[in-house]
């Protein structure tokens, strides 16, 4: 009787467990779902909110016209310049970094008092203007530069390949160290060949970071066309909220016509993080652990 | 006399550089001067234009020649009626956020954890973790439609009978829906953290709890949720160190003008003060007091999970 009990229990459980797991999916789905019906959807339906989840009157008239826009596509290049080159910047740095800070300071001297110059600025930073003041000194608005060099050596990503670095045996290193191999040898044939699972992780979070970021094209671009996507994205969108709150019907009918088309930029900006998805999942454990409980 | 003194400290230098062994290391050196060189730039330079908060800046005369005015900006920061109201809406964003995203993230591993279908769990994985990767612009975009009046969440609230409401328009609404919108993005990504403390239990355990003839659920409350009770006080205290950070690019995106009252963060208002407003100094001496609190906040936390979970950076 007991133990009957206690199975319907699980079994009820078990269903209960399904119901709430697939209802949070659905949530977390659907909002995404929504944006690719209306993107599909005529835009009188879609400006009638009368789409949900299934285009009304499907048609891709929107992605023609995303397709065809020429800020758009601009922007698009420049999102893809800028996250790739970033990327490799960001890597190269973190590996220029990281290899020789994960030595002892009894085999690198000063190597203690590097890391904490490495690591200050993530505990305190000049912070906004200050930054721009000086992006503003060095001649970098409106230059593409402005969005990759400032944050070209992550320091989180510095200290997790650091910490992959140390966890690499000594032996190897040392024996090429006695058969007369430089410093630069023994971190591009020996240790980078062991740490690809870190880079990988770290050239995919940078790419994501890279795409998402908007602030800086916003603060450091003036002129519209040197616009990433992201910062494109955000200033199109930014002007239609205005439309909710007040009751400017000059402004609703402007926002009308263009709903589909900003949900097919919208989706159009997540495709590329979409692509990368699956890969990343492999690495999602070692990019969250970074400086975590170690044995 | 003079001269061994001279000597000897001549000694003694070339002995400290001696001791770095540059024949062997000059390489490591190099490799670190390149990525050191940026740091310097882009992370120091602006260390050192914090000064421009205790100066009158003037941007003609830059930071060196700007009349030095001691405290006066942070005295006016303070003095300004709505500062009141930003330190308040950041704390309590920021600490909404945390409780709820480290909350659902809990519950939903250990959910997560009792799922048997392993295609099941992993597209329930696929799904919900995927927002954190998404940008809150791509999520504003996604969201300022769906919580407009007319959008599809008044939608389904009217078909209740019940009144539309202004999420993102009014001020008892703003900070629930950007903490909730918060907890959408995060929880799942959250989980992962706890999915792979829960697997490092002794399964032992379970099977001694079986024995025991404790059920799933006293198996959960007994077994899993003291295995991973550490994780979670570490990454609740981690969390706390960024207290005075609500989240900049959400609120940005989201807010407007008429939930300033709620919905105006610490980092926004720098942001209107300095860029908008070119309000440069009382911007900069803004951002470091947020920046200090921030900074002591974050050493105090990191120093408390170093003694109590051996946690460490580096």
């Amino acid at each position: 009787m007991q133990k009957q009990l206690q199975t319907r229990g699980v079994k009820i459980f078990a269903v209960v467990n399904y119901l709430v797991m697939t209802l949070l999916a659905l949530i977390c789905l659907l909002p995404l779902l929504h944006v690719l019906a209306v993107s599909l959807s005529d835009s009188a339906s879609a400006s009638a909110n009368l789409v949900q989840f299934w285009p009304k009157g499907f048609n891709t008239a929107s992605y023609e016209m995303v397709f065809s826009n020429q800020t758009f596509l601009n922007s698009f290049v420049i999102s893809v310049v800028r996250t790739l080159l970033g990327t490799a910047i960001n890597l190269a740095m973190v590996i220029l970094a990281a290899y020789p800070l994960s030595k002892e300071e009894s085999e690198l001297k000063g190597r203690n008092v590097l890391i904490w110059f490495f690591t200050l600025p993530m505990l305190i930073s000049g912070g906004l203007i200050p930054t721009f003041l000086l992006i503003k000194q060095l001649n970098l608005i409106d230059n593409l530069w402005a969005l990759i060099l400032p944050g070209c050596v992550p320091t989180f990503y510095v200290i997790m390949m650091m910490n992959f670095f140390r966890g690499i045996s000594k032996s190897l290193s040392e024996s090429a160290s006695i058969d007369g191999a430089s410093e630069f040898v023994i971190m591009t044939r020996i240790m980078l060949p062991l740490a690809m699972a870190s880079i990988a992780t770290i050239t995919l979070f940078s790419m994501v970071n890279h795409w998402n970021e908007w602030f800086g094209g916003m603060i450091y671009m003036n002129s519209s066309e040197k616009w990433p996507l992201q910062t494109l994205l955000r200033q199109m969108l930014k002007s239609v909220d205005a439309t909710m709150f007040s009751s400017a019907d000059l402004m609703k009918i402007k926002q009308l016509s263009s709903r589909s088309f900003q949900s097919a930029q919208i989706i159009f900006a997540t495709v590329p993080i979409l692509l990368v998805y699956p890969f990343m999942q492999r690495y999602f454990i070692s990019g969250l652990t970074i400086g975590s409980v170690k044995e | 006399m003079t001269t061994t003194q001279i000597r000897k400290r001549q000694g003694g230098l070339r002995g400290f550089i001696k001791s770095f062994h540059f024949e062997r290391t000059w390489q490591n050196y190099l490799m670190l001067l390149i990525p050191g060189i940026f740091v310097f730039i882009f992370s120091y330079i602006p260390l050192y234009g914090l000064i421009i908060a205790f100066q009158d800046y003037n941007p003609a005369m830059g930071f060196w020649g700007s009349e030095f005015v001691g405290l006066k900006w942070f005295e006016t920061a303070m003095s300004l009626p709505d500062f009141k109201y930003i330190v308040r809406n950041t704390v309590t964003i920021a600490l909404g956020k945390m409780i709820f995203t480290q909350l659902f993230s809990v519950v939903f591993a250990l959910m997560l954890n009792e799922l048997r279908g392993q295609f099941f769990k992993r597209t329930v994985q696929t799904i919900t973790y995927f927002p954190h990767f998404l940008s809150w612009v791509i999520i504003g975009g996604v969201f300022t439609d769906m919580l407009s009046t007319k959008g599809l969440i008044n939608q389904v609230i009217t078909l209740f009978g019940a009144r539309p409401i202004f999420f993102l328009g009014s001020n008892d609404w703003f900070q629930p829906t950007m903490i909730t919108l918060e907890v959408w993005k995060e929880f799942g990504y959250g989980a992962i953290i706890y999915l792979a403390a829960i697997t490092s239990i002794n399964p032992e355990l379970y099977e001694a709890a079986t024995i025991d003839g404790a059920g799933r659920l006293r198996q959960t409350w007994h077994v899993t949720l003291p295995g991973i009770a550490v994780t979670i006080i570490m990454m609740i205290t981690l969390a706390l160190g960024g207290i005075m950070n609500a989240g900049f690019d959400q609120i940005f995106v989201m807010y407007n003008a008429a939930v300033y009252a709620t919905g105006d963060i610490l980092d926004t208002f720098i942001y209107r003060q300095g860029l908008i407003d070119a309000q440069y100094s009382l911007s900069t001496a803004m951002g470091l007091f947020k920046s200090l609190i921030g900074a002591t906040l974050l050493i105090i936390t990191n120093i408390f999970a170093t003694k109590k979970f051996n946690y460490r950076i580096f």
